[in-house]
């Protein structure tokens, strides 16, 4: 449907699309089969484009560790650990390595960090992945109503998310989890909804590169109902950029929920959490840093991972967006 | 000027709508303030005659009018806890958020600016490259880890920072400037790496055009290209950005302040929270969003400072 159209381009696009004399000449240029010469070259560039951008070594292992996090965490309760909220007194603080019961060490509680970490990743995984998912579900759904329909709906709806924006972030999830009670689903919808905006930009900004197209325009020259063209056209076309975005926005999240329980407003405590761990550890961080340092490390390098696969999507993804021009 | 009134009624309308949010979920919310002072054995009449002298008892709208209104007389309201005025409460503590959040931008600026400028000129090479992978990396920490880590590293192994506490400026400036140090950095050491980003970006594009060819055929030094011809068309998302993070940063402070035994309004609020003292919060959330909302307003002026086109362009949209 939306490929044929494709020849309408050059001239056919919208004036603030800004399609220059010289991409319209150079597209027409790329037709002509009496200049291969241009093609050769553009196919060399073409390989040795796609060479480059070939996921690296890091995106695979950033993936790796994320699997490995998230099996470990789904499948925490078969796996050989010590029980999350055991005290062994014998063997308090012990460093990493230095115990055979314990391979990473104990907190200043005797607990077994390595049983605590694992478990703490539900916390922040769960969190890191349902509070972006709120997020984008309803940003998608007011982004693409802005971008469709702009106009009035369009200008109110900026107002209302920089509302959102405005409101100090951190302040009202403080404030939600003082009144509601710390839980994982307080965390999450508030969190969420906080969100919103963000999402909601990106698809609106989305939305508005595709709805000057011609296979919008032809949709709704074919007489196709608003509702036909969002859903069937925009949609597909809109979902795939706002979920590489929210790749990246898991690994905010992520840090925001280490920043709640760091201060010990998410999760109650002895439920673990890497940002509750990691309070704890400050307590004698000059004689075993190790206590806030492992659950850091583990937090830092799940942030990292999420941010390295998400933006590593993220470019591929405008390398195809910008190939189907 | 069009685009700049424009702009300003945009941001009261905001204002307006945060205030109003911020009143509502804290007033509207199970677990009023009323309980909390009367205590545990306090019978149920207690607290109504307590919500009744504080005024908890008329309804909502009527009250965020009568707060409204005073905040516009300058009458922000007393702490339910202490009784002490909320001006007062905010404006004491504000001085030291604002250093915090000066003294960790001009970090993240000082940072931001030669390495964006260097990978720019340099794209693609090995120290673009390096500054790229640096940048993720920092990007991935966050400012309370940082925190941990500074605290680690400068405060207990090498011992030549102070880890908490403050001393006001009277106490002496470097005394007064060391406490800042670290505080300052766990901000800077994760927002630098946005700026230096949008920076790197922008100059990329406004070193391949023509003038900048000109200015170097015509021998110009390269510093002063950067500087003057360079700088100015590749700071505006830059300066977006600056101001934006300087609101995100009165957010953070929170967290930053309170690891650090900083007595700024982050401190102030989060006590606020745990104490539930709904005046004092709502002081420093209103307080906060006029700054945010000041910050962005000024940001649109440097905008119309630093490119001609916008103050005529913008008009009409």
């Amino acid at each position: 449907m939306r490929f044929w159209i494709r020849g309408f381009e050059a001239n056919g696009r919208a004036p603030d699309m800004a399609s220059t004399a010289s991409e319209a000449r150079s597209i027409s240029a790329g037709a002509d089969p009496a200049d291969s010469a241009v093609q050769d070259e553009n196919r060399a560039a073409k390989v040795a484009d796609r060479r480059r951008r070939r996921f690296g070594v890091l995106f695979w292992l950033s993936v790796l560790w994320l699997a490995a996090l998230i099996s470990a965490a789904v499948l925490a309760d078969y796996l050989p650990l010590y029980p999350r909220d055991e005290m062994d007194f014998l063997e308090l603080e012990t460093s990493p390595f230095a115990s055979e019961n314990h391979l990473l060490g104990t907190d200043l509680q005797g607990r077994d960090i390595l049983s605590r970490m694992i478990y703490g990743a539900r916390v922040s995984l769960i969190v890191g992945l349902c509070a972006p998912a709120i997020g984008m579900a309803v940003g998608l759904a007011i982004g693409l109503v802005a971008g469709y329909y702009r106009g009035r709906i369009e200008s109110l709806i900026t107002i209302g998310l920089d509302t959102i924006l405005a409101l100090p972030g951190l302040v009202v999830l403080l404030l939600a989890s003082a009144i509601f009670g710390g839980s994982l689903t307080v965390v999450s919808v508030s969190l969420g909804l906080l969100l919103i905006p963000a999402f909601a930009r990106v698809s609106r900004a989305n939305t508005l590169n595709f709805a000057q197209r011609e296979f919008v325009v032809a949709a709704r020259a074919m007489g196709a109902r608003d509702s036909r063209v969002v859903l069937r056209e925009l949609l597909p076309n809109v979902i795939l950029p706002v979920t590489a975005y929210g790749l990246v926005v898991v690994a905010f999240a992520i840090v925001i929920e280490g920043a709640l329980s760091f201060l010990g407003l998410s999760v109650p405590s002895p439920t673990p959490s890497w940002g509750g761990m990691i309070a704890e550890g400050r307590e004698n961080l000059a004689v075993s840093p190790h206590v806030s340092f492992i659950p850091a490390c583990v937090m830092f390098l799940t942030v990292l991972s999420f941010n390295l696969v998400g933006d590593a999507l993220r470019s591929r993804l405008a390398d195809i967006r910008e190939s189907a021009v | 000027m069009r685009y700049l009134l424009g702009r300003l009624r945009h941001l009261l309308i905001v204002l307006l709508a945060v205030t109003f949010l911020t009143f509502w979920l804290v007033n509207v919310l199970p677990g009023d303030v009323a309980y909390d002072i009367a205590g545990l054995d306090a019978s149920e009449e207690d607290v109504q005659q307590i919500r009744e002298e504080l005024g908890l008892d008329r309804p909502f709208l009527i009250r965020y009018w009568e707060w409204f209104t005073g905040v516009l007389r300058g009458d922000w309201g007393q702490s339910f806890r202490t009784g002490e005025r909320v001006a007062d409460a905010v404006l004491s503590r504000f001085p030291v958020s604002l250093e915090l959040v000066v003294l960790a931008q001009l970090f993240a600026v000082l940072l931001a600016v030669p390495l964006g400028i260097l990978s720019a000129l340099r794209s693609g090479r090995m120290l673009d490259r390096v500054v790229a992978v640096s940048s993720f990396l920092f990007l991935s920490v966050p400012a309370f880890m940082m925190a941990i880590l500074l605290i680690y590293v400068f405060g207990l192994w090498l011992g030549w920072l102070p880890v908490t506490g403050y001393e006001p400026p009277s106490a002496g400036l470097w005394t007064n400037l060391r406490t800042f140090i670290l505080p300052a950095l766990s901000f800077a050491l994760a927002e630098w790496t946005v700026l230096m980003r949008v920076l790197r970006a922008d100059m990329i594009g406004v070193l391949q055009e023509d003038y900048i060819a000109m200015a170097r055929a015509k021998g110009m030094p390269m510093w002063r290209i950067l500087w003057i011809h360079a700088m100015r068309p590749s700071s505006f998302s830059f300066i977006t950005l600056l101001g934006l993070q300087v609101g995100n940063l009165i957010g953070g402070s929170i967290i930053i302040e309170s690891i650090f035994a900083l007595p700024g309004v982050g401190r102030l609020l989060i006590g606020a929270i745990y104490a539930r003292d709904f005046m004092v919060i709502q002081g420093c959330v209103t307080f906060i969003a006029i700054a945010y909302v000041v910050i962005n307003f000024t940001v649109d002026l440097c905008y119309a400072l630093l490119d001609p086109r916008v103050r005529s362009q913008r008009a009409g949209a």
